[in-house]
């Protein structure tokens, strides 16, 4: 199928909207997975947590603001709660960790199930407005989605690299028993770093279900994007997932609009491949460095 | 004293003799009924919709009594197994059902991947199946026992896409996008005659996977040749609200239709009433219809709920045919059961009359039609604006 110059112009903005999206999807995996070595299969969940929680509070009267964050924090508890009480014990054998996580992935889901019911719900906060540049279109919700995801982007690189609590994480992930020799604790900044990743999480999944639509099973969708996105940009390089996140993204908009949507699905799996097979590391990745 | 004695013991003799006398069972006997249906994954809303259908029909029979068949009355018992919406839950469900639990009768499913599997155990053990899953291959002549109790859009695109045609004088291309499986092949295929029998020019058609959150490439694609109409038939009501939404946002003003497919409350949710407002949807409910206000009442009762998925009432009239077959058979046999299935060829459901139909499509006429509603969004409310009657 020939593009005209239009069609590609939107097809670029698709890809960088999406890819944009998916690196906000990816930004809390990035951290669990990078400092951590924890696969955690549970991510997606924290993702539609975020989403349902926020409905639940919209619901309960609390404006859209007020009930993201109040879900970011309740999720990011929960993190915290989950690291320090269940993931801590299994973190040696990676095995039985990512065992546990697929649990509390089945956990949640089915938990969601029963709460929510099976049906798709949405938030009753929704941006209409479409802006438009020339022939150029660009969904407003999307732009938030966009601005939001640089924002997080940006706060989370400048925390990692300015605060004392950032630092601390980044000593863990290059060498726990030495970073613990030298005073780090890690049973304060493990627990940290996972309310961290799923308080990212919550906020990726707050924010994008007003673009998308809410569903129990919602979470599977951003775990197999934040997999591609991290592995190709490299574990635990945030630079790394930024690029791969509009790699993919543009990459899945041209082959979806030139080829159609079965193709566009294996498109990041191929590139991943390729990348792996020239760099193991990843586009970005110095063994598990975070930063 | 001695006269006194001998009445009583005459009358306790008659009525221990008309007790075991043939034509009268005191206990009610035990009926078990298997269901599959999805309730993990995704589909468990049309998964629900065959269970609490089949449960509701069950209900009303036991508590009038049970179901009197011959000299028999039984009691109505389920026991359902979750398919998980794929083949291989369909299949173990129906080895389940038929060689552990002995059923002879199943309800469901509602997938067309679980029942084509599930149909490799319940066709050589002739045991009948009300089913729903779409799908040309789901009825066949080779697969004399499963009887389909929900139309499909064989029976409803053609109808469905005539009315869009007649009422859109002006709507002259099409454009349709489906899901990537074997239901949505088939339906991409009959709608697509549809429209061309009704004169529409068919100028686009695509296929997405299942789970797409993003359309705007596939709509880029598909709204770039400028159709009149974009119809969405196959997707589930998540995916149509946001392929609704989404085509709105691209700046697209023409009609988008839903050739099938329930769940409008739900797509409206999802898309927003003003990205919504104007689309043309297939149903097979009506809110405004007093038949469905009166069983949406029931449903509430016993699950406490009014959100019923609109397959349910399908499922609701296609287990009250089986069970009227059974009792007209006046045997639970199998074979006489299915027979007279056969012989029936229209029935009354909760919204009208019903046909078995299905001979010239799929070469046997196991297929059931119901009447059907087209809805329009007006001011961000579902509005019934045609009722079509099954086809004489």
């Amino acid at each position: 199928m020939l593009l005209s110059l239009p069609m590609i112009m939107q097809v670029v903005t698709n890809g960088l909207c999406m890819g944009l999206t998916y690196v906000l999807m990816a930004l809390g995996f990035t951290v669990v997975f990078g400092i951590m070595g924890v696969v955690n299969y549970a991510h997606g969940e924290f993702y539609m947590l975020g989403a349902f929680l926020c409905l639940t509070f919209m619901t309960l009267g609390a404006p859209y603001p007020l009930a993201l964050a109040l879900a970011v924090i309740a999720v990011a508890c929960l993190g915290a709660l989950l690291e320090r009480y269940l993931v801590d014990r299994f973190r040696s054998d990676l095995r039985t960790c990512m065992i546990v996580c697929l649990g509390l992935s089945t956990v949640f889901k089915n938990s969601a199930l029963v709460l929510w019911g099976a049906q798709d719900r949405s938030l009753p906060f929704r941006i209409d407005s479409v802006l438009s540049i020339g022939s150029l279109i660009f969904p407003a919700d999307r732009l938030v989605v966009v601005a939001a995801s640089v924002a997080l982007l940006v706060g989370f690189n400048l925390f990692l690299k300015r605060t004392r609590q950032g630092l601390a994480i980044r000593a863990m992930a290059q060498d726990v028993e030495v970073a613990s020799a030298f005073g780090v604790r890690p049973s304060s900044v493990l627990p940290l770093a996972f309310a961290i990743s799923a308080g990212l999480a919550a906020v990726a999944g707050g924010l994008i279900s007003p673009v998308f639509s809410l569903s129990y099973d919602m979470g599977s969708f951003p775990l197999m994007k934040s997999f591609i996105v991290v592995i190709l940009g490299g574990l635990g390089s945030i630079p790394g997932a930024l690029v791969a996140g509009v790699i993919i993204g543009l990459a899945e908009s041209f082959a979806s609009t030139m080829f159609g949507g079965s193709v566009s699905d294996i498109i990041g799996f191929v590139i991943t491949g390729v990348v792996l097979i020239l760099k193991p590391s990843g586009l970005f990745g110095k063994s598990s460095r975070l930063g | 004293m001695l006269r006194r004695t001998a009445v009583v013991g005459l009358m306790s003799l008659c009525i221990l003799s008309a007790l075991a006398a043939p034509g009268y069972s005191a206990e009610p006997k035990d009926l078990k009924i298997g269901i599959i249906c999805t309730l993990s994954g995704p589909g468990v809303s049309w998964g629900l919709a065959v269970k609490r259908g089949a449960e509701l029909a069950i209900d009303e029979v036991n508590q009038a009594g049970g179901l009197k068949v011959g000299n028999d009355v039984y009691k109505i018992t389920t026991i359902a197994y979750d398919d998980q919406f794929s083949g291989k839950g369909g299949v173990a469900a129906a080895n389940r059902l038929v060689f552990e639990d002995k059923v002879k009768f199943i309800i469901g499913t509602n997938s067309a991947a679980s029942v084509i599997a599930a149909q490799e155990v319940t066709e050589p053990n002739h045991v009948i199946v009300m089913t729903d899953g779409y799908g040309a291959k789901v009825l066949s002549p080779n697969k004399p026992y499963t009887f389909r109790v929900t139309p499909t859009t064989t029976e409803f695109a053609i109808p469905m896409t005539a009315w869009v045609a007649k009422n859109h004088p002006n709507a002259k291309t099409v454009a349709v996008v489906s899901p990537n499986d074997e239901a949505g092949w088939d339906i991409q295929q009959i709608v697509i005659k549809g429209y061309e029998a009704a004169g529409v020019k068919v100028i686009h058609h695509d296929f997405y996977e299942r789970g797409t959150k993003d359309f705007f490439p596939l709509l880029t694609r598909a709204l770039g040749t400028r159709p009149d109409i974009l119809d969405i038939d196959g997707s589930n009501p998540g995916e149509a609200g946001v392929l609704i939404r989404q085509a709105r946002q691209l700046g697209f003003k023409g009609l988008i239709v839903k050739t099938g497919g329930p769940g409008v409350e739900e797509i409206v949710r999802v898309a927003g009433t003003g990205a919504a407002e104007g689309f043309v949807f297939y149903s097979p409910v009506s809110l405004e219809d007093p038949a469905y206000k009166k069983f949406l009442d029931t449903y509430e009762a016993k699950y406490g709920t009014r959100e019923a998925d609109p397959l349910t009432p399908l499922f609701y009239d296609g287990t009250k045919l089986l069970l009227s077959a059974m009792k007209k058979a006046g045997t639970l046999d199998v074979e006489a059961v299915k027979k007279t299935l056969e012989g029936i060829k229209e029935f009354q459901g909760l919204f009208g009359k019903n046909v078995l139909t299905g001979k010239d499509v799929y070469g046997i006429a196991h297929q059931v039609d119901a009447p059907f509603y087209i809805g329009r969004i007006i001011n961000g409310q579902p509005t019934t604006v045609a009722k079509i009657e099954v086809a004489k």
